[in-house]
């Protein structure tokens, strides 16, 4: 259990519970012990490769826990997924799912066929490939409404559909500046 | 908006500060075209689009890109464009990997996440202007 009301609270907790003082869990994420001070009174937030480190050195005294439950808790909401070795708040957990099969389909041709637009204007690998997540990233498909305090409803596969068109407007608009930029050097 | 320690406040006036330097256009309350000039200067692209959510943050290869919901009111537009911008500076900017980061946006349960309250922050001072004439 990672108990506490805060991240710091949680990382002050576990940090006793493994015997760890400031400057071993600042050897770890690579930080001054002071930057430990300030995320154990939450006057800073570690990034979540830091606190991908600091599980690790958790780990490492027996303690289990995760990126996810230090930043919100055992409860906590399940944004902001990025376990050891990724890249910190590129995508959400999953692959956006589809109640139909064929809906699914069509949402995978779509995706290749804005591959193929982005290819033809000059995309590489590594560009393709994070649209290609980009397009399907599974937090980009739920409706929200209220902002910071509002709430999240499902979104229809019809939705979801429509909805991989407005995403392109990203990675289409993004390569378009890249290639303006270049032709400008 | 929960609460944000008073240390970390200081840290992101100073970071507003540091922005009202470079950008003219936030030294007065911000304003749409203000926002479009700081966003122009700052490399940032804007686009208005049927979104399923207020507004997004996303990028690659140092290129970002703010997507604004055009089904709001267009007069909600400069301040979700205004939060942004405040993940932008504050997350972004201050990240290992800076603009470079792949990819950034909140997932859907970022009412939990601290880091919402501190992009409202930013985007409170910058639609209010500076405090002091």
């Amino acid at each position: 259990m990672t108990a506490g009301a805060s991240l710091g609270e949680r990382l002050t907790s576990l940090m006793r519970r493994a015997g760890l003082k400031n400057p071993d869990v600042a050897i770890a994420a690579r930080v001054d012990a002071t930057t430990v001070s300030k995320w154990r009174t939450d006057v800073q937030q570690p990034d979540d490769a830091k606190l991908a480190l600091i599980v690790d050195l958790l780990a490492s005294r027996g303690i289990t826990t995760s990126v996810r439950a230090l930043r919100y808790g055992e409860n906590g909401g399940r944004a902001v997924i990025r376990e050891p070795g990724g890249v910190p708040y590129m995508f959400g957990a999953s692959q956006v799912e589809f109640a139909s099969t064929t809906a699914k389909q069509r949402a995978l041709l779509r995706v290749q066929e804005l591959a193929l637009e982005f290819a033809e204007a000059g995309a590489d690998d590594d560009f393709l490939s994070w649209a290609r997540q980009f397009l399907l990233n599974s937090d980009n498909f739920a409706h929200s409404i209220g902002g910071a305090a509002g709430k999240s409803f499902d979104m229809s596969d019809e939705d979801k559909l429509q909805h991989i068109e407005v995403l392109a407007l990203v990675p289409r608009r993004i390569l378009e500046h890249r290639h303006k930029k270049g032709r400008q050097k | 908006m929960n609460r944000i320690a008073a240390t970390r406040e200081q840290q992101l006036d100073r970071i507003v500060a540091a922005k009202r330097r470079t950008h003219r256009e936030l030294r007065r309350p911000l304003d749409w075209a203000g926002f479009k000039a700081v966003c122009e200067r700052e490399e940032v692209l804007v686009e208005l689009a049927p979104l399923d959510r207020e507004a997004m943050l996303a990028g690659y290869g140092g290129v970002w890109m703010i997507l604004i919901n055009s089904n709001e009111h267009p007069r909600r537009h400069t301040y979700r464009g205004a939060h942004e911008l405040g993940h932008l500076w504050a997350h972004v900017d201050q990240g290992p990997l800076g603009r470079y980061e792949a990819c950034y946006h909140m997932s859907v349960e970022w009412p939990d996440d601290p880091r919402e309250d501190e992009a409202e922050f930013i985007a409170m001072r910058l639609l209010a202007g500076p405090a002091r004439k």
